[in-house]
């Protein structure tokens, strides 16, 4: 697909949509442009297509500086950081259709020390309330939790304006700058695409990163900031990067908004979304309570025995379902997360294993389901399960868990010895 | 202070509304549980669901207990009981009852009004629980219900409780 080179930047949520992949190149690329701006000049320069080939790829795990990035993911057309196991954040105009868009059509893609990628798709996917005034975040929780490379990442506490001069360190998975010119009539080579002018190869998998100085926006100096880009190695951010963050040694500073192929990257600054991003990746504990396997009951014609100990076994030799439920406290609004970071079981099946979700259930009729999570192997030995969160807003639904036992066999019996709920409100 | 999202359920809205209002900026204590954490009085069961919610599939009435705990000296000691079952009577014959149940270990036990479900449908029914007071600091709070038996091949159910303490 090709562009005609134009001087002012298309929203680059459209443009999004049609690379495949962002990764901070050599130049790290933000395909965003986005908004007026009369002083960002499109036109490429040898310069900046020089700095681009020299772009320098980063392995997270054979670093030992900037851990942040073993968090940094891949997504459709750009780049997200994980702030934990579940919660990607990165840029709302990465999703042009809006908030509306089904999270189940989103992925994320992290890859691990071994080489290996992990990817999970998505679930809940919430823009910034501001979103269309130019906070450009979003945050997209993940179906299946994927444990980072740094179990939480902190965004900079402080303003836009202290931020001004200072040197971030960036990460992403933006398109490479292959340096060739481009236009309608002069289209790009097989495999590559126009943006602002210039053929660019999508990522190549690799992630990329750059140092930028952070200078001041002169439309928006506290929701935004820019970078002086090119860098001294003639770097910047392209399409691709987008969503994509940045670390001052201290905390996530901003995600990738908009930029071009020369000289402009602009960023939104922490300051104009910690807040929000805060309620909802860290929604305040209300009730955390550990509860014996005796809670559990059978469900249908499943076989429980209720040890001496406070644990509950299937004492079948057929597979059962147990149902364990919570008790949902409303004494200061009704908590609306529910996920339970420790369940013990005990999983004595060769071939089959303990498998949990959890469970939301209004009395209308509607029931929310996590992912469900399993034990492994067989062994007398208890293993501990991590159960993804469940948003449910109905102050009428209940919330349980919802779990399969193995039936009887050679080891012993199978069974929940205890559950830790913990309800958090967004 | 509006409920942040309105739950779907359908018919309730006015009901439904005035209950959290009064749960959220008066009561000191409410519990939203599922069916499933009642438990049958001794000599009859309740059969779980895999959604959490709990049905009566014998051929004879059973009589549910459903807990709740019940806060003493943490901030504040509750003495009164009230609550709102969600239930699905299914039995032309008999409805499903509930009521408001303290006792105390030296034998004391404060029962309240029951009330009860009408006709029959497969569509939840929403009862309100009469408020009991109980001022002993020992004694446990807990909803009681009877769901008729299974009819026509219908079970009728409990589909989640609240109980409200203040």
């Amino acid at each position: 697909m090709t562009h005609q080179r134009s001087q002012r930047p298309a929203p680059f949520g459209m443009r999004g949509a049609t690379l495949m992949a962002l990764a901070l190149t050599a130049a790290l690329g933000s395909g965003c442009a986005e908004g007026d701006l009369p002083d960002v000049n499109e036109e490429a320069t040898a310069e900046s297509e020089d700095a681009i080939k020299n772009g320098t790829v980063w392995d997270p795990w054979s670093q030992s500086t900037q851990t942040w990035t073993r968090n940094v993911v891949r997504l459709p057309g750009c780049t997200g950081t994980l702030m934990n196991r579940e919660w990607v954040l990165t840029a709302s105009h990465c999703f042009p259709n809006g908030p509306g868009t089904d999270p189940s059509t989103l992925w994320a893609s992290l890859r691990l020390d071994d080489g290996s990628t992990v990817t999970s798709v998505g679930v809940e996917l919430l823009f910034h309330p501001q979103y269309a005034a130019g906070v450009d975040v979003a945050l997209l929780r993940l179906a299946t939790p994927i444990d980072p490379g740094v179990a939480s990442l902190p965004l900079y506490t402080g303003t836009t304006a202290s931020l001004i001069g200072d040197t971030v360190f960036c990460a992403g998975y933006g398109a490479i700058d292959t340096g060739g010119a481009c236009s309608d009539t002069m289209p790009c080579p097989s495999g590559q695409f126009c943006q602002w002018g210039v053929c660019m190869t999508p990522s190549d998998g690799n992630l990329r990163t750059a140092s930028f100085s952070i200078i001041q926006d002169p439309v928006d100096p506290v929701m935004w900031y820019r970078f002086q880009v090119p860098n001294a190695l003639g770097q910047l951010e392209l399409p691709g990067d987008s969503g994509s963050s940045c670390w001052n040694g201290s905390g996530l500073t901003g995600v990738m908004k908009a930029g071009n192929s020369t000289n402009y990257n602009r960023q939104t600054s922490a300051e104009a979304f910690r807040d929000w991003v805060n309620g909802v990746v860290n929604p305040t504990l209300v009730k955390q309570v550990n509860q014996a396997g005796t809670y559990c009951r059978p469900v249908g014609s499943a076989l429980v025995d209720y040890g001496s100990d406070g644990e509950a076994f299937n004492s079948s030799v057929f597979s059962g379902q147990v149902v364990c439920p919570m008790q949902r406290p409303g004494d200061d609004g009704y908590p609306n997360v529910v996920d339970v970071p420790r369940l013990f079981v005990v999983d004595r099946h060769a071939s089959q294993d303990v498998c949990c979700k959890l469970q939301s259930k209004n009395p209308s009729g509607t029931l929310v389901e996590t992912t469900t999570v399993c034990s492994s192997g067989a062994s007398a030995d208890s293993q501990t399960l991590v159960l993804p969160s469940l948003y449910d807003p109905y102050t009428w639904s209940q919330f349980s868990l919802n779990c399969t036992v193995p039936g009887s066999a050679a080891l012993g019996l199978s069974g929940i010895q205890g559950y830790r709920p913990r309800l958090s409100m967004r | 202070m509006m409920n942040k999202k309105h739950s779907p359920l359908k018919g309730l809205p006015i009901l439904v509304g005035g209950l959290l209002y009064a749960g959220v900026a008066l009561a000191a204590s409410t519990q939203n549980a599922p069916g499933s954490a009642c438990i049958a009085t001794s000599g009859s069961a309740l059969s779980v669901r895999a959604d959490g919610e709990a049905e009566n599939t014998s051929g004879s009435l059973v009589t549910a207990i459903c807990p709740t705990e019940r806060p003493i000296g943490t901030g504040v000691t509750t003495t009164n009981l009230s609550g709102t079952v969600f239930v699905v009577d299914q039995n032309a014959g008999a409805n499903v009852c509930c009521r408001a149940v303290s006792k105390n270990p030296s034998g004391a036990k404060t029962n309240g009004a029951w009330s009860c479900s009408t006709g029959s449908s497969a569509s939840y029914q929403t009862l309100n629980v009469a408020s009991i007071t109980d001022t002993f600091t020992f004694s446990s709070f807990y909803l009681e219900c009877q769901v008729p038996a299974i009819s026509g091949g219908n079970a009728s159910r409990i589909q989640m409780y609240r109980a409200i303490q203040d």
